[in-house]
């Protein structure tokens, strides 16, 4: 038996909400890591008998960077639960709340969080104490990072105004409700996006390319570092009126391309702190938190795919679309995150150009009042998905699968890793901090304020790890 | 240096304007160069939180982030944006409260999850043990000079407090009963809201403050009363759905009962609010959002007033106009005043055997929200 040694960090910081890693290293390569949310807050059981309406407002307060994704997966939850109708403004108008929301997470994470771990910031506070190991950038580039970081926050700070225009307030907007979209439409408020857009797309094209490919020349051996477990999963979002969604629908499963299939989701809570049961279907399960699961080392609960871990995020949805990837690793991800920004931002130009000012964005009639929806939509981070069941008006069952619980889930029944614990696996720890470990997992964007969770740290040492 | 009287009529020009940090800078610059204010210290401490705070405040545009980081606040301990991590990172705010005691200031996002002792939310490793945010919060919020709770989960418990509050959350107030808490509720806080009290902070110590902790600056009057809608309010002109551009009173509005400045001050470049977006105000800023506040989208059909009368919403809608009107716009202002009429929302609106209540307790504050 090999004595292993493990090293933890905690808080892993630039992500959202607590994370704590324990990676158990031999000769200085991770062997095994242990990846746990220490955060439990329950919203599937808060949200149980309130008014179905609400959901959208009331789910936006899961998440904070991503709240729009939250409402938009609730309003077609419930709009598909009760029967209602969306008019094609009202897409239209949902998808620029949205791809607005998408360009501020997407540029904000990768200034304020994936850039810090590769340059060297000014010596003031938050950048103090740096982190100065492998640190590539010439002083002169370092000078050039740091002002962009700043002007970042400039531009993401655009996005959200963006957003405001059609969702009154970010984040946890108000324009996004079930039956399509609050705001009406006019030209007024067209050319206020398009103005905050038209800044967005040069700081795009101007900064954030360029910084990504001079990281990425700078650091070659981290496009492939931190590879998940090869499977890939997408649920398609943004639609268009036609019926065509910007991101393309399906699942590879250990390099076999197959259509998606909502049936084969389910969630599995073996190793995290909750009441014991086999996998299940979203619709199925309950939410019981139970502090004396003697296997719980997390409280996110772990969705498969038919069983088996799926990455979600920006590169699977690149590869699920069949457009060209430099690599499978972390910074494979964060320039598969760099493009989809492009790509968003071109696209709500032309969805802008579509808007028809005047014509109807909200439909409140209903068909029913009680019902079964499943939302589905691809979030900032990856899938996500809502189901809802509403009885009388009234939520009677909720259960919710965000990204970061589809990518850092624990163990499942079979003992297999989810795929941020599997990514840092066979990496070479040269740093005293485990800098390398830290830039693997931010590659994914984790966000934990969407997972309901809690760590002991008697019961994790517990844990009978050999190898 | 800016007289006091001065700063808060620069607030109140400034949310109007929306150039408040233009109009405070040059003084400040001043303040700053001669030693009369020093860099803000500020530690900032994530516990049941959904980092909304923190994105709204990265949302801030007057002064800038790199306004503030360069020259205003000392900014610290973060989780969300220090470079170092683990340890690295843990021991900054150690240092801050070690080594200097009741200089810095302490911000707190997120509610405090007591469930098990507060075992529901580690915060950080302190020499090989996990600690609790609750520890972490009663600890630093001692010794700092003032403690700040931004957002509705901070302040008043928020969303994550929800019935049935599986998490067991509260508000900072309620853990730390021996310090005045300044709260900067708002699910998210406005950015202003809470840039101008750190300013306020920095440059003349406390601002006032009203019955809640908030700084009467930005939560001094109800949306209600300073609502571009108000005047269809005051004729019965009433929208019956989402979407529409009149009083969204009957839609479930709940402008009259909640304190803050968004009609005037707006969000995101100051361009436009949740009732410029056609949507009911649903209360973020109040003690006892979310449940007092829901349904946040339908209003319940009966108002009921103390004494036994039930006005529906309907009648609101039909003969406001005269006495109507002014009869039950003071029912409302008394009965908010006394958190009658959050109680009654509540009874009419959440289903279930629960009830909520504002009570009395012993804190700075003086009224909490309380299940019975």
């Amino acid at each position: 038996m090999t004595i292993l040694e493990k090293k933890t960090i905690f808080p892993v910081t630039r992500i959202h909400n607590p994370m704590l890693l324990e990676a158990w290293l031999e000769d200085g390569e991770i062997k095994d890591a242990f990846i746990s949310d220490t955060l439990y807050r329950g919203f599937e059981q808060i949200l149980l008998g309130r008014s179905a309406m609400d959901m959208p407002y009331y789910t936006q307060r899961i998440c904070g960077i991503c709240s729009s994704a939250h409402a938009i997966t609730a309003s077609l939850a419930v709009e598909q639960a009760l029967g209602m109708y969306v008019p094609p403004n009202g897409l239209l108008v949902r998808n620029l709340i949205l791809a607005s929301d998408f360009i501020q997470n997407h540029i904000r994470h990768l200034y304020l969080y994936t850039m810090p771990d590769y340059f060297r910031g000014p010596d003031i506070a938050p950048f103090i104490p740096h982190s100065e190991s492998d640190l590539r950038l010439s002083s002169k580039e370092n000078t050039l990072m740091t002002e962009h970081y700043f002007r970042s926050l400039e531009v993401s700070r655009a996005a959200h105004a963006a957003f405001a225009v059609f969702g009154g307030k970010a984040p946890h907007g108000h324009g996004i409700v079930p039956g399509g979209a609050s705001m009406e439409v006019d030209a007024d408020r067209v050319n206020r996006y398009r103005g905050y857009l038209m800044e967005i797309m040069s700081f795009i094209d101007d900064v954030v390319l360029p910084d990504v490919t001079l990281i990425k020349e700078r650091y070659p051996e981290y496009v492939n570092l931190g590879k998940g477990v090869g499977n890939y999963m997408s649920v398609g979002g943004f639609p268009s009126p036609e019926g065509s969604t910007l991101f393309p629908q399906g699942v590879i499963l250990q390099g076999k391309r197959e259509s998606f299939n909502e049936k084969q989701v389910t969630e599995d809570v073996t190793s995290a702190w909750y009441k014991p049961h086999g996998p299940l279907h979203p619709m199925e399960e309950d939410t019981v938190p139970d502090h004396n699961q003697s296997k719980g080392y997390t409280w996110v609960k772990s969705p498969r795919y038919r069983g088996q871990p799926v990455e979600v995020g920006p590169l699977a949805r690149a590869i699920i679309a069949k457009e060209e990837v430099i690599g499978l690793g972390a910074l494979a991800r964060t320039w598969a995150r760099s493009l989809e920004l492009k790509k968003i931002a071109e696209t709500a130009l032309k969805w802008l150009n579509r808007l028809e000012p005047g014509s109807e964005t909200y439909d409140g009639r209903k068909g029913q009042d009680s019902g079964v929806g499943i939302g589905l939509h691809e979030a900032m981070r990856g899938t996500l998905g809502h189901w809802i069941s509403v009885k009388n008006g009234r939520v009677d069952h909720y259960q919710i699968i965000t990204p970061s619980a589809v990518n850092f889930g624990a163990r499942d029944e079979t003992g297999t890793r989810s795929v941020g614990e599997t990514s840092l696996l066979g990496l070479k720890i040269k740093s005293e901090d485990l800098k390398e470990a830290g830039r693997v997992i931010r590659s994914f964007d984790p966000c934990f304020s969407c997972s309901v969770h809690i760590i002991d740290g008697e019961k994790l040492h517990a844990l009978n790890i050999q190898v | 240096m800016l007289s006091r009287r001065d700063f808060l009529k620069l607030v109140v020009k400034g949310a109007v304007l929306g150039n408040f940090y233009q109009l405070i800078a040059p003084s400040l610059a001043q303040a700053v160069a001669a030693g009369e204010v020093k860099k803000l210290p500020v530690v900032m401490i994530e516990t049941g939180t959904c980092t909304g705070d923190s994105i709204s405040l990265d949302n801030i545009w007057t002064p800038t982030f790199s306004d503030i980081l360069s020259n205003i606040a000392d900014w610290r301990y973060d989780w969300s944006m220090n470079q170092a991590q683990g340890n690295a990172a843990y021991r900054i705010l150690q240092e801050t409260y070690e080594k200097m005691p009741n200089e810095y200031i302490l911000i707190v996002q997120g509610s405090m999850i007591q469930r098990d002792e507060g075992h529901y939310n580690h915060v950080a490793y302190d020499k090989g043990k996990l600690i609790t945010g609750l520890e972490l919060v009663r600890r630093t919020g001692l010794k700092a000079k003032y403690v700040v709770a931004i957002g509705s989960c901070a302040t008043y418990g928020g969303p994550v407090s929800g019935y049935p509050n599986p998490s067991k959350a509260t508000g900072v107030q309620n853990i730390l009963p021996e310090r005045k808490v300044i709260n900067i509720s708002g699910c998210p806080a406005h950015p202003d809201w809470i840039m101008g009290t750190l300013l306020h902070l920095a440059l003349y110590g406390e601002p006032e403050l009203e019955k809640f902790g908030r700084p009467k600056l930005f939560y001094g009057e109800t949306v209600h009363n300073q609502c571009p809608r108000r005047r269809d309010y005051d004729q019965g002109i009433f929208a019956t759905d989402i979407g529409q551009k009149e009083c969204l009173f009957r839609v479930g509005c709940k402008g009259p009962v909640t304190y803050a400045d968004c009609p005037i001050r707006r969000w995101n470049d100051r361009f436009n609010w949740p009732i410029g977006c056609n949507t009911p105000c649903i209360g973020c800023t109040e003690p006892g959002f979310p449940d007092l506040m829901s349904p946040f989208t339908v209003h319940s059909p009966d108002i009921p007033f103390p004494g036994g009368t039930k006005a529906s919403t309907n009648s609101i809608g039909l003969g406001v106009l005269g006495l109507t009107s002014v009869a039950i716009v003071g029912h409302i202002a008394t009965s908010l005043y006394k958190g009658r009429i959050q109680k009654n929302l509540l009874k009419s609106s959440v289903k279930g055997k629960h009830r909520f209540a504002v009570k009395k307790v012993k804190t700075f504050h003086q009224y909490r929200v309380k299940k019975e």
